[in-house]
């Protein structure tokens, strides 16, 4: 099947529809975990997955990237459940990692008979089916009511079963985390699913030779457990094998990235790049797959930049995004009032960076994991965000808070005299709910208002 | 050391707590804010990492004074490997404490303060059993911030204190208590209850163990303070539950009141998995400082006493 992108923009869902029917059913091959995949070649995961809903209601009101490797990537991530049902039925076993964001994972996938995923991923359902599914529901009436982040749905979803399957095996990092997702975790505890805490310790200035020498060992336990429910031990080379795969991934990640936030028109919107960088932590439960269609956005952009398109206007205002957003509206409403991304902090920093490939790997995994930008100071989250900005040549910050997330309280008024001390550029923090129609309005009048500013900046210097 | 030790202990008062929300948000819990809005300039901070808000207060604390703090980490699994992390956790400490005040650790000097220590915390669990709630968390607050020689000059000649007065048994647990709540003990203690038992952190689990008086005295502080009763904050916390429900057996409880301050996740989002565990009659409460001893706060106890007469 041939499908020549047409121009780069943004599309709506129904436009999206227009285009997906002509596609031809070579395109639309059925789930295949694991089988490596062509860039360029359309594989859609389920077919369909993206026109019919599937209770995503939340798609008809969001705007698109119109590439072919976009369309590809929302149905790689809107499908991943049909991939795990597929892991479970052809006997492999699923590992539900909690917390640490990007490394453990890389340990599921170094067997041939395990796979990782990220229940915490749940957070979105309640935007993607706009609350009709009633997880925040069910989370209040187990006592994780608004007070608590929206990761709460995670907790919600391991109680009415009915959005992933049960993992084979839960392995939950406890430490230097925050508070809601240690309950959580506490509470997901009771179910009687096989778990492994292992301690992520808190990160001062620096990471220590005794702190990496810790959390190997803590990694050690995690991999005897995998290897034990997978049926086969985890070597070292077989580790080695997995960092060097996930590597891969991570250089794609940060090409994509490199690309995406300092070119301008910018070639790929906000919320599809989220989705790419979101891919490091678990590669979408296939990382053959997560592989090949992060290499083919990474086409689309290089070609979109060597025939100078973009998805957004040249003279967008470049702000560095902090937090990812429960609600992926937001993305859309940023670039939609003149925003455009130079640089992000998701909290998962870690995870897009190279896993070393020249020492033991489990050493190599606790120094990646170390580097958690949530386990230090918010200081150090700050000089991240600082180079991220000095990187990108962003004009802005924006810090989107979770509500009731513990990290959330303090951290943005850190990165705000940070950042303002070091760059003395504008920052905006807005809080962003699962769903935030109705604060649309106030939302789109401080972006304009934060916009503003930049400009009147460019203007008068 | 010989430095000027002071406990942190808010006052949980309204007042810090609203400097301490104006310093950082409204996010933040109430402990963290009132420890925030109490804090002097000059001092140095040292802490750990127990829960997130905590360790980020600590930064923000370091931020304010203008003096970076000392922050460990407090392990929340119970391996013997979390158990020798805590162990060189407080090395570091205990050298960046000398790196940073040019004063020297005696270890002589530590295993006479860990005997002295001991003593005073056998002599507070001695006279537990004759005290009001209030005024057995008052001598916890007192132990934590006074030095040791006052501190054992008072509990040899104790102030008259108010006797344990006649009630429903209860077990107190749930955040930390500032001395802004002891007015809220007093509150039960005028409902109808009697405070037998205290799992918070600033109740009987802060007095109910033994640091070992031979042996390496930095080593013995370390095991004893990572084996006591642990906080709610270990995972998995069945050790607290297990803590908990042998204070409630051995003490007789009838019921258990369970109190968060508001904005602690960490107590308030175990409410429900604490009224199953404990398994006993529960109140559970959600306070800010204001709130101690509101007329609100009074009904709902006194109703809570009613229903179990």
């Amino acid at each position: 099947m041939t499908f020549q992108d047409p121009p780069a923009a943004k599309i709506d869902f129904a436009s999206w529809n227009a285009e997906f029917r002509r596609l031809s059913g070579e395109g639309r091959r059925p789930p295949s975990p694991r089988a490596s995949i062509a860039p360029g070649t359309a594989a859609l995961g389920t077919p369909l997955c993206f026109v019919e809903l599937e209770g995503n209601l939340r798609l008809r009101t969001l705007r698109f990237d119109n590439s072919l490797a976009s369309l590809r990537l929302w149905s790689f991530l809107l499908s991943e459940n049909d991939r795990l049902a597929a892991a479970r039925r052809a006997g492999t076993k699923i590992v539900g990692t909690l917390k640490d964001l990007g490394t453990v994972p890389v340990i599921a996938y170094s067997s041939p008979r395990a796979l990782a995923f990220y229940p915490d991923g749940a957070w979105w359902i309640p935007c993607l089916m706009e609350m009709s599914e009633g997880l925040l529901r069910i989370a209040d009436a187990a006592g994780f009511g608004d007070e608590a982040c929206p990761v709460r749905a995670t907790l919600a979803a391991f109680l009415n079963q009915a959005h992933f399957p049960m993992p084979d095996l839960l392995v939950g990092a406890v430490g230097a985390c925050c508070d809601d997702m240690s309950c959580v975790m506490q509470r997901i505890a009771d179910l009687d699913i096989p778990m492994v805490w292992w301690e992520l310790p808190y990160r001062r200035d620096a990471v220590t030779p005794e702190l990496v020498g810790f959390v190997a060992r803590e990694f050690d336990r995690v991999r005897r457990a995998i290897g034990d429910i997978a049926g086969d031990e985890i070597s070292d080379d077989m580790l080695a094998a997995g960092i060097r795969k996930a590597n891969v991934v991570r250089r794609t990640l940060s090409r994509i990235r490199d690309l995406a936030y300092s070119a301008s028109p910018s070639p790929f919107p906000a919320l599809e790049t989220q989705i790419c960088e979101m891919m490091a932590l678990h590669f979408c439960s296939d990382l053959d797959s997560c592989t090949a269609i992060l290499a083919d956005v990474l086409q689309t952009i290089e070609r979109r930049i060597e025939n100078g398109e973009g998805v957004l206007p040249r003279d967008n205002c470049r702000v560095v995004w902090v937090n990812p957003v429960a609600d992926l509206r937001i993305m859309n409403l940023f670039e939609d009032m003149g925003g455009s991304l130079a640089g992000t902090e998701y909290l998962f920093r870690h995870a897009l960076l190279p896993i070393p490939e020249d020492r033991p790997p489990l050493e190599a995994l606790a120094e990646a994991a170390l580097k958690d930008p949530m386990i230090g100071t918010a200081q150090y989250r700050a000089r991240l965000v600082i180079d991220e900005a000095r990187k990108y040549g962003a004009e802005g910050v924006i810090v989107s808070q979770i509500p009731g997330a513990s990290h959330c309280a303090t951290e943005g008024v850190v990165i705000r005299q940070e950042v303002r001390r070091a760059l003395g550029i504008p920052v905006l923090e807005i809080v962003t709910p699962p769903v935030s129609d109705a604060a649309i309005g106030q939302l789109a009048t401080r972006f304009e208002g934060f916009f503003e500013i930049i400009r009147s900046r460019r203007s008068h210097g | 050391m010989s430095l000027d030790v002071r406990r942190l202990l808010p006052p949980g008062t309204v007042a810090t707590e609203s400097r301490g929300e104006a310093l950082s948000g409204p996010s933040v819990c109430a402990w963290c804010k009132s420890a925030l809005g109490s804090v002097e300039d000059g001092v140095l901070w040292v802490g750990a990492a127990t829960c997130d808000q905590m360790r980020r207060c600590l930064e923000f604390a370091g931020r304010k004074t203008a003096t970076p703090p000392i922050v460990i980490h407090a392990p929340k699994t119970r391996t013997s490997e979390a158990e020798d992390l805590y162990l060189s956790e407080l090395t570091w400490a205990a050298g960046e404490l000398e790196r940073r005040t040019g004063r020297r650790l005696d270890p002589g000097k530590l295993q006479r303060s860990i005997i002295v220590r001991n003593g005073l915390r056998r002599r507070i669990r001695d006279l537990r059993p004759a005290l009001s709630g209030s005024d057995f968390v008052a001598l916890v607050h007192l132990d934590a911030l006074t030095a040791a020689g006052p501190m054992d000059a008072l509990l040899k000649h104790p102030p008259v204190s108010r006797p344990a007065a006649p009630g429903l048994p209860v077990l107190v647990a749930g955040s930390p208590l500032a001395p802004g709540d002891l007015r809220w003990l007093d509150l039960l203690e005028s409902s109808g209850f009697r405070i037998v038992a205290d799992a918070s952190c600033t109740g009987d689990r802060a007095v109910d163990f033994e640091v070992d008086e031979v042996g390496d005295p930095l080593e013995a502080l370390a095991r004893a303070y990572f084996r006591r009763p642990p906080c709610i904050y270990i995972r998995p916390n069945d050790a607290f539950y297990e803590y908990a429900s042998m204070l409630a057996r051995n003490r007789g409880v009838r019921a258990v009141i369970w109190r968060s301050v508001r904005g602690c996740d960490l107590y308030g989002l175990e409410t429900k998995r604490a009224e199953k565990r404990l398994g006993l009659p529960f109140l559970a409460l959600d306070m800010s400082y204001g709130d101690v001893d509101s007329p609100r706060l009074r009904t709902r106890v006194e109703a809570f006493a009613e229903s179990l007469r």
